[in-house]
């Protein structure tokens, strides 16, 4: 042990003085001779940096409100459909047996729907004869609407809070406005209960009495109608129902002068704002996106050169300067993000439901700064395509906002791909431009995303989307920020233009 | 911007150009951005033998050291604190790099005899550096932090972000492959 701990002594005496000679040597070395400092080199790559660093946060930023808008309209959604029940601005409203017992002794029984609260409830009526006689002549008021009155009264119900139990008189219209009638007495009392904004109806009791003359002619009174009517709430049941919904349906029926009437139909315009691959920086001019060597795929089974290109190789008046496997192989292939614009037109299947679809053209840039002989290398391709998307919206359709979440397809066909290289030959830039073949196939992405739309006018309005999207579908297809992007997010902004085909 | 050339012309003290650079005034910053990236880039060169990588460290490591120099308190040597810095951001572009694979099975530690030491004080430097350079980035790593550097395996260990126990392990084999790679060219 003694001896054991004497060596490992002398092995890290050894170590120490192998230390002081390796430190004494090489603290201190000689740079390299043909470095010399270079003030412009470092600004350079300091502005690089500083840039590079805005993208990043630009990027984080990007991706955070990617997720909280994706996340905000999930939740969004499962909110609406799972707990549909507790939305606050909800009316609940009587279904109820009512036993309706006109004087004939004649007991009917029928359910209250939302609607009959607003429908003129239908009356037994009888006549009184010149003799005295009663007759029941079977006479039935038609029901009608009466949109104007009680959309106001409900409306204003669901806004007051009248603390745990209150009633609340919903009045029945003026009777001059029913033809053939005249005004008699009538009232209809509704109990209800108001909390947090909803009405629940206790109980809904309807009485009538009404005499009127029953005529046989001009000036000629046969006798009188006597038109009575009791409905009393025996049971009850509370369900919920959207006032919304409710109103805007007689709205739609009764619109007020100057009342913005819901579009069935609808057109937009919009241009992409940015682009920004998920897992990458956003794009810039200055820099490539993903992976820069990621061209070198043409030459793998998923790209196919000679499908791509009709002509090969570039040919001046020297000689063949360069072909496309020359050209391509192992070069990075800078991508400018993708210049969008669209027109489409959207179709309400339902007053929350509405299917889009249009036209896409899509100009995507690409470049080399330098490549051996070629001074520089551009790429312009074209694309056209047809989007077909539902979105949903959560925000009642009179609001002047909009918050939905739109999802679908896009389907696009390559129209044209031509690259230029320029190129000095003997001092005199030239230029060469190739052909590319038309990709056969269809690129078909999948996207998804939360778009917020504001109103200016009553048929105009701005809309922001935020949306990610995943190419599916890329064979064949040029090299392009899409292709070295598959799951890219993107920010557009557009006007949309509402039809009122009321 | 306008460039003040008559006062570069000026001799000042390193101190002034500290001052100068903490005032963020670009032309204290350009005198000492010429005057220590030489020296700098040698010290980026033993951890990154790509000259791009380490010239690019170096513009990196002036950066830091623009943005950091508040933090620079004149107690110890400037240049010692820059040293550190640059070390630093070799070490960080060396992990962004992933070309530092450590593992921390410690061998049995090796070391010279007194006649491979009087043989190595006798060897050129640039033999020495060149022979550096042959060792696998983890090795020379290892060996230009904690035998030229001076860093204590703790210190290295919290500047490469690995167990104290990886440094050491990988130091000791470092060394050992160093002495190994010297025999083999006979220079001890």
């Amino acid at each position: 042990m003694f001896w054991g701990f004497i060596e490992i002594k002398i092995i890290n005496m050894m170590g120490r003085e192998f230390e002081k000679i390796l430190k004494s040597k090489l603290y201190e070395t000689k740079p390299p001779s043909d470095f010399i400092p270079d003030w412009n080199r470092f600004l350079e790559f300091k502005r690089k940096k500083e840039l590079e660093q805005k993208r990043r946060v630009l990027g984080i930023v990007l991706r955070f409100a990617a997720g909280f808008t994706i996340l905000f309209g999930v939740g969004l959604g499962v909110y609406q459909f799972a707990f549909r029940d507790t939305v606050s601005n909800e009316l609940a409203v009587v279904t109820t047996n009512v036993e309706t017992t006109p004087d004939n002794g004649v007991t009917e029984s029928r359910e209250i729907l939302p609607e009959n609260l607003l429908i003129e409830p239908e009356t037994n009526q009888e006549s009184v004869q010149a003799d005295g006689s009663i007759e029941n002549i079977g006479l039935s008021a038609q029901p009608s609407l009466l949109s104007e009155v009680s959309t106001k009264n409900l409306a204003e119900a669901a806004s007051m809070d009248l603390g745990e139990t209150s009633s609340i008189v919903i009045p029945k219209p003026d009777q001059s406005t029913i033809a053939g009638k005249q005004p008699g007495t009538r009232e209809t009392q509704v109990d209800a209960l108001v909390v947090n904004g909803q009405i629940e109806i206790n109980s809904y009791k309807t009485e009538n009495t009404e005499i009127r003359p029953y005529t046989l002619g001009p000036q000629l009174i046969a006798g009188f109608i006597v038109e009575k009517e009791s409905i009393q709430t025996k049971e009850q049941t509370i369900s919920s129902y959207d006032i919304d919904e409710y109103l805007r349906e007689f709205s739609e029926l009764y619109p007020e002068e100057g009342e913005k009437v819901p579009a069935k139909w609808s057109t937009g315009l919009f241009a992409n704002a940015l682009a920004s691959n998920v897992t990458g920086l956003v794009a810039d001019k200055d820099y490539s996106i993903g992976n820069d060597y990621a061209n070198t795929k043409y030459f793998n089974t998923s790209y196919n050169t000679d499908a791509l290109w009709t002509n090969c190789t570039f040919t001046s008046a020297n000689g063949v300067i360069a072909s496309a496997e020359q050209l391509y192989y192992n070069k990075p292939l800078k991508h400018n993000p993708p210049l969008t614009l669209s027109a489409t037109a959207s179709w309400a299947v339902t007053p929350k439901i509405e299917l889009e679809s249009g036209l896409v053209y899509t100009y995507l840039y690409s470049y080399y700064d330098e490549y051996s002989n070629f001074n520089s290398y551009s790429q312009k391709v074209h694309y056209l395509g047809i989007p077909l998307s539902v979105a949903f919206n959560y925000l009642p359709e009179k609001s002047k906002f909009d918050i939905y979440n739109i999802g679908g397809i896009l389907a696009e066909k390559c129209l044209s791909a031509t690259g230029v290289i320029k190129s000095y030959q003997n001092s005199e830039l030239q230029e060469y431009e190739m052909e590319k073949i038309k990709s056969p196939h269809i690129m078909l992405s999948a996207n998804i995303g939360l778009g917020i739309g504001y109103d200016i006018f009553t048929s105009l309005g701005l809309f922001a989307e935020s949306y990610v999207s995943y190419y599916i579908l890329d064979e064949d297809q040029p090299v392009t920020f899409k292709t070295e992007n598959k799951f890219n997010m993107n920010l557009r902004l557009g006007v949309r233009y509402k039809f009122n085909t009321k | 911007m306008k460039e003040d050339d008559t006062r570069l012309a000026s001799k000042v003290t390193e101190e002034q150009l500290i001052d100068g650079c903490r005032n963020n005034d670009w032309v204290a910053q350009k005198e000492l951005y010429s005057i220590y990236a030489p020296k700098m880039l040698s010290v980026c060169l033993k951890y990154l033998k790509n000259r791009e990588l380490a010239e690019d460290a170096l513009q990196e490591g002036f950066m830091l050291v623009f943005n950091k120099i508040e933090s620079y308190g004149k107690l110890g040597s400037f240049e010692g604190w820059l040293r550190r810095i640059f070390v630093n951001v070799s070490c960080d572009n060396l992990r962004r790099e992933k070309i530092l694979q450590l593992n921390d099975q410690l061998d049995e530690a090796s070391t010279f005899t007194d006649k491979e030491l009087n043989a190595l004080e006798k060897i050129e430097s640039e033999e020495l550096v060149n022979s550096l350079t042959e060792l696998p980035d983890h090795y020379r790593v290892a060996l230009s932090l904690h035998a030229i550097e001076g860093f204590t395996f703790e210190e290295m260990a919290e500047m490469l972000k690995i167990k104290t126990s990886a440094c050491k392990a990988t130091y000791y084999r470092a060394r050992q492959c160093f002495g190994d790679l010297l025999r083999s060219k006979s220079l001890i």
